[in-house]
């Protein structure tokens, strides 16, 4: 058996090999009777690791739990609940242990810790909590006869708490009254949530919140779980599924009755729940109180008043709240528990409640549904107007005091916009907004010839909103022909000009020219600072783009400095609340990550998160690439738990802002692909890739690679389709021999067609042909960009560096070399000189150290960095040297990425 | 001052056993020194911001100066008598000296020093690299403190033919506590070993088990100026671990806008 090193074990871990050398050595379990083995020797006054069992406390349909002793290091009475044998112990300790990192973040005084968890001596599987001495939060209120507003100061508190737990990317999903004790503090009553993480470490993997456990028991609380969660299937629990078990519990709290009734549920099964919580709406509360008839006096005594009184007192608005906690479509639920409790407060100070009443929703759901085109056609004009082409139009048009330009101005909205929207005139096809763009687009040519500053500023609107919907290449001409036109009829340094100018080299950027853009950006930037002043908004933001652009260009040490520029002149001018600090922040936070910094990373990223979120509001743009970041840089750190938890909220909140098929989402998409095969769940990788295949529009024709020689001119034709090369895993197409030991291959890159900026081709040495396996590789992109690409080890980070010399001119020479461990990437343009590819940060240049077989994979690789579509890249001049085989041109090639993994056949993958 | 790093190093000395010539016993100890405590010492530089090589230049150097210039030493803050603050605080002054020296370009030169084992640059685990440099230079020294405890047992054990209970203890204690699974039954144990009783199966445990409590205070003890000093230095140990996992929450809040 191989030597365990404790060097790299968890703190807690180590803590307990310490622990063990310090415990009397005689105090082990003494062996128990043979007879005994097997069956359960946890009684009263028996030992489970370091504690004593005292007494039970409870039974339920888990297990039993006992009030124990624990001795060391500290004494002190703890709760310790044994599972019922049979739930497969060593998964759930390993999927518990995932989850304790995350729960040791849990720090609130409403909040019970969990503080260990592991097997007995007979394989059964124990948890040890906080020990709570309370009652269910619904008997406290009902044997102390609390008060509605009692009862909502109460559940405030609980929902505080969740919210904490929310924070720290925790859901509890079993949230119910006996989860929920109240203990009395010197008078006080505190409410405690137990059993964090239990229900999640007992659940199925792949079917979160189904119903069953591997023994077809039911799991969870049917009364209380979300219809998500009876769901069970691939959608992700969040929040939300929490905030409806609280609604749930105030429903309660409210009226003494459960929204469904239990009996129904327990004995109807599985079905019948399902049936019941995804589909019958419940009674309100006021009506349910009204049904409940003689007993609802004594629920109203209960709750210190008279039947009559609560009834009103729950008709008129307090009802609202737990129903719209407890809405079937979670879009419409609260979106947080903060929420939730900030709508409690709100009735209890008189003020207008987020809920509404359920029948105003239902009319405006009836109106939208006639109205569709109506609003569609609202939506349209309001997207035009938020490209403020109306706007800044009239203003214009007032100053030149031309009542003819109004009319053209109002004639072109009406030919186009609205035209857009009028069947007869569509000719068929979809209204999108870039169609409707397209359509003012065209209705430009030739209109303004006579108004230029006019033209100008439509372009540049226009511009904008190809930018802002992905179409960057045509956003791009707009933007430079509004910029040629303000350069010549209001000259350089006009704020105008300077506008176009600052947008279309971000423009560039985006679209993956970044030495375009740069130049553009450093004089905008410049421009900005001489006539605005450094400490102006726009000024700082065109900076903190700039910064961008140098991470683009591999630029690191520079970005940092103008970011932390940016911060200090906000600083000095009295606000770090600015967007363009809080934007400077995240990349700090981003250019840490690529360095592999990720505490550092973790800490600057998840602070911009939170200044967003604060500042700029939920539904921010940035929320999503920020929350996708900082779920990237967990995934980075092999915290995948928490990492999907942000990724899926990132998509969800993308979809919802800019649209399930917008190039912002699809992006987070593929992080969330990238976590999944980190993970080692190729089912779901494979689910979300398929979505993004669906995305991306797929062109006719074979989507699998190939590879042709061309024996006269000894070229290589090669076309491969793929992801990218980046990151947790490759997807490309391969062509390779074997080579061992130490050596090289050079080839030179042609040319490269019908392909995405990012697609590239290149040489490549593999350690295997698993798309998550190490590798280095030198690769240039159409746009002439030489990197250096690696991945260190198996499933994690891939790296790259970007040659800080301008891009280069094709055809251009490549060249990989393998010494040892050593790789080395090189380029040239004329095969004579040649330069190391070097990063645009100093830190990180020079070979790179990968540890690999004596027998690896050497030879080209092309990707097109495009699930849907094939780039075809044209290489010759290929010279290895090594021992290599087979000998003669490469004939052997194939498809390497997650396109060809099936769900039942994922190829196992060499765990580090 | 100089009478605590004496001693110190004349503990660690003592392990080596007698050499002659001057300067061939003080290579011999940096030697010893480098192979105890090279990776605390490397991982909190590395967590300092210093790239690989140079970290491993400065690892090097700093057990050099550590021995060949006691004076430099001296200047350091004298802890409670524990090896491992004392080295700590040593090493702060030496990160500080070093970056001073830098532009003057007084090192020592390479092919002068030490060889330090090309060895991968050890994992820290995360919650661990998300506390400062000094607690990865704590938690990679205990750590590699109970590396060295567990193989002294194994070979121990190895000498004396006890490799079975060995790997019982391994298998039984040591394996589950690393990996966090549960462990195999001691029936289980004692089928796949050979051992038809279960309860020999254990006390087999406890043997090696009193060995490994015996043998974690002995090299405790060479870190420690006195008998009374090792429960001590045990009592950190255990009360700083846990830590760490909180001491990053705090950082973390305390930076939160």
């Amino acid at each position: 058996m191989k030597e365990d090193t404790s060097f790299g074990a968890r703190p807690e871990r180590l803590r307990r090999l310490f622990a063990l050398g310090i415990e009397d050595a005689d105090e082990s379990a003494p062996a128990p009777a043979v007879g005994s083995w097997g069956l359960s020797a946890e009684q009263p006054g028996s030992r489970i690791g370091r504690y004593r069992l005292l007494r039970v406390l409870g039974e339920g349909g888990m297990g039993i739990v006992y009030l124990a002793e624990q001795e060391h290091p500290i004494q002190r009475q703890v709760a310790l609940k044994v599972i019922k044998p049979g739930m497969d112990s060593q998964r759930i300790v390993a999927r518990f242990e995932a989850e304790r990192q995350t729960l040791a973040l849990l720090d609130h005084p409403n909040i019970a810790h969990v503080l260990d968890a592991g097997t007995t001596e007979a394989g059964r599987l124990y948890f040890v909590m906080e020990y709570v001495q309370g009652l269910p939060i619904t008997e406290h209120c009902d044997r102390d006869r609390v008060s509605i507003e009692g009862r909502l100061a109460l559940f405030g508190q609980v929902c505080d708490a969740i919210q904490h737990a929310h924070e720290k990317g925790v859901i509890h999903r079993d949230l119910k009254p006996s989860n929920i004790l109240v203990v009395v503090q010197g008078g006080t009553a505190v409410p405690k949530i137990i059993d964090f993480g239990v229900a999640r470490a007992l659940s199925r993997p792949l079917a979160e919140g189904a119903l069953m456990t591997e023994e077809n028991q039911l799991v969870g609380t049917p009364e209380y779980m979300s219809p998500e969660q009876v769901r069970g299937g691939s959608e992700a629990i969040d929040v939300r599924s929490d905030v409806y078990s609280l609604g749930v519990l105030l429903y309660v709290l409210l009226t003494g009755a459960l929204p469904f009734d239990p009996e129904t549920l327990r004995q109807g099964g599985p079905d019948t729940v399902r049936r019941v919580l995804l589909e019958e709406d419940p009674k309100t509360p006021s009506r349910r109180l009204a049904a409940l008839g003689a007993q609802g006096e004594s629920i109203a005594g209960q709750r210190d008043t008279e039947v009559r009184t609560l009834a009103k007192r729950l008709h008129r608005e307090l009802e609202w709240i737990p129903l719209k906690a407890m809405a079937k479509d979670r879009e419409r639920r609260y979106r947080s528990a903060a929420a939730l409790a900030s709508d409690i407060r709100s009735y209890l100070n008189g003020a207008p409640l987020l809920a509404g009443p359920p029948s105003r929703s239902y009319r405006i759901r009836k109106f939208v549904r006639r109205n569709r085109t109506l609003v569609a056609a609202a939506t349209v004009v309001a997207l035009a107007l938020a490209a403020g082409a109306v706007v800044s139009l009239t203003m214009y048009v007032r100053a030149q005091v031309q009542a003819q330009r109004q009319q053209a101005v109002s004639d072109l909205l009406n030919n186009t916009v609205l035209a857009a929207l009028d069947p007869t005139r569509r000719q068929g096809g979809e209204i999108t907004v870039l169609s409707v763009l397209d359509g003012v687009s065209d209705a430009l040519e030739g209109r303004f010839t006579d108004a230029p500053l006019m033209e100008a500023e439509i372009r540049h609107r226009l511009g904008m909103t190809y930018y802002r919907q992905g179409a960057h290449d045509v956003g791009a001409r707009h933007l430079q022909r509004a910029l040629d036109l303000r350069r010549q009829y209001l000259g350089e340094d006009d704020l105008a000009t300077i506008d176009s100018l600052f947008e279309l080299g971000n423009v560039h950027r985006r679209r993956g020219h970044p030495h375009e853009g740069q130049p553009l950006l450093l004089e905008a930037v410049a421009r900005r600072t001489r006539l605005l002043g450094e400490a102006h908004d726009k000024t700082l933001y065109a900076k903190t783009i700039l910064a961008t652009n140098c991470v683009a260009l591999g630029r690191h040490g520079e970005a940092l400095r103008l970011c932390q520029e940016v911060l200090e002149t906000a600083r000095r001018a009295g606000g770090e609340e600015r967007s363009a600090a809080i934007l400077a922040a995240y990349r700090i936070g981003t250019v840490h990550a690529l360095r592999g910094n990720y505490p550092e990373a973790e800490r600057w990223i998840d602070g911009a998160l939170r200044s967003a979120r604060r500042v700029l509001g939920e539904d921010h743009s940035w929320r999503g690439t920020f929350t996708d970041a900082l779920g990237w840089v967990y995934l980075l750190q092999g915290r995948f738990a928490q990492s999907e938890q942000l990724l899926t909220e990132a998509v969800s909140h993308e979809s919802r802002v800019f649209g399930a098929a917008h190039p912002y989402t699809l992006l987070s998409v593929e992080t969330l692909v990238g976590l999944y095969v980190a993970w080692d769940r190729p089912e779901e990788a494979s689910k979300w890739r398929a979505r993004l295949a669906a995305a991306k529009s797929a062109d006719a024709g074979s989507l699998a690679g190939s590879l042709h020689h061309d024996a006269q001119k000894n070229a290589y034709a090669i076309r491969g389709c793929g992801m990218d090369i980046y990151d947790v895993f490759d997807e490309f197409h391969f062509a390779h021999k074997t080579l061992r030991g130490d050596g090289s291959i050079t080839a030179r890159v042609d040319q490269i067609q019908n392909t995405d900026s990012w697609a590239k081709t290149g040489v490549m040495i593999r350690r295997t042909l698993d798309p998550t396996s190490e590798h280095a590789s030198v690769f240039i992109t159409p746009t002439g960009v030489v990197t250096f690409h690696y991945r260190q080890v198996p499933r994690g980070a891939g790296f790259s560096r970007h040659g800080a010399v301008g891009p280069v001119a094709l055809p251009h020479r490549v060249r990989l070399t393998r010494r040892g461990a050593t790789f080395t990437a090189e380029h040239s343009a004329d095969g004579v000189a040649w330069q190391e590819v070097r990063s645009g940060d100093p830190n990180q240049s020079g070979p790179v150290e990968i540890a690999m077989d004596e027998a690896v994979r050497v030879g080209l690789a092309v990707t097109s960095h495009h699930v849907g579509r094939v780039a075809e890249a044209h290489v010759s001049g290929v010279a290895l040297t090594g021992v290599v085989a087979p000998e003669g041109p490469f004939t052997l090639s194939e498809d390497i990425g997650l396109q060809t993994i099936t769900p039942s056949q994922s190829r196992p993958v060499r765990v580090p | 001052m100089g009478g605590a790093c004496e001693a110190f190093l004349t503990t660690q000395w003592s392990l080596i056993g007698g050499i002659q010539a001057a300067d061939t016993r003080d290579k011999a100890l940096i030697g010893v020194l480098i192979e105890r405590y090279w990776k605390p010492v490397y991982c909190y530089l590395r967590r300092k911001g210093y790239p690989n090589e140079e970290a491993k230049d400065l690892t090097q150097g700093f057990f050099h100066a550590v021995v060949l210039n006691r004076g430099f030493v001296g200047r350091a803050d004298p802890s409670k008598g524990h090896f491992r603050t004392f080295l700590l605080h040593a090493l702060n002054q030496y990160v500080i000296n070093e970056s001073v020296k830098e532009t003057a370009g007084k090192r020592i030169p390479k092919d002068k020093l030490v060889p330090l084992d090309p060895l991968d640059p050890p994992e820290v685990p995360a919650a661990v690299l998300e506390a400062g440099p000094e607690d990865c230079y704590h938690y990679a020294w205990m750590s590699a403190l109970m590396d060295q405890v567990l193989a002294t047992v194994r070979l121990g054990c190895r000498d004396e033919g006890l490799e079975t209970h060995w790997h019982l203890f391994q298998e039984k204690v040591v394996g589950p506590i690393l990996h966090g699974v549960a462990a195999p039954s001691l029936a289980d144990l004692g089928a796949r070993y050979g051992i038809a009783d279960p309860r020999q199966v254990s006390n087999m445990i406890v043997t090696v088990k009193r060995r490994f409590r015996s043998v974690l205070r002995e090299h405790v003890r060479t870190t420690v100026l006195a008998d009374e000093q090792v429960d001590d230095e045990l009592s950190e140990i255990l009360r700083f671990l846990p830590e760490i996992a909180q001491d990053s929450r705090k950082t973390r809040d305390i930076l939160l806008p």
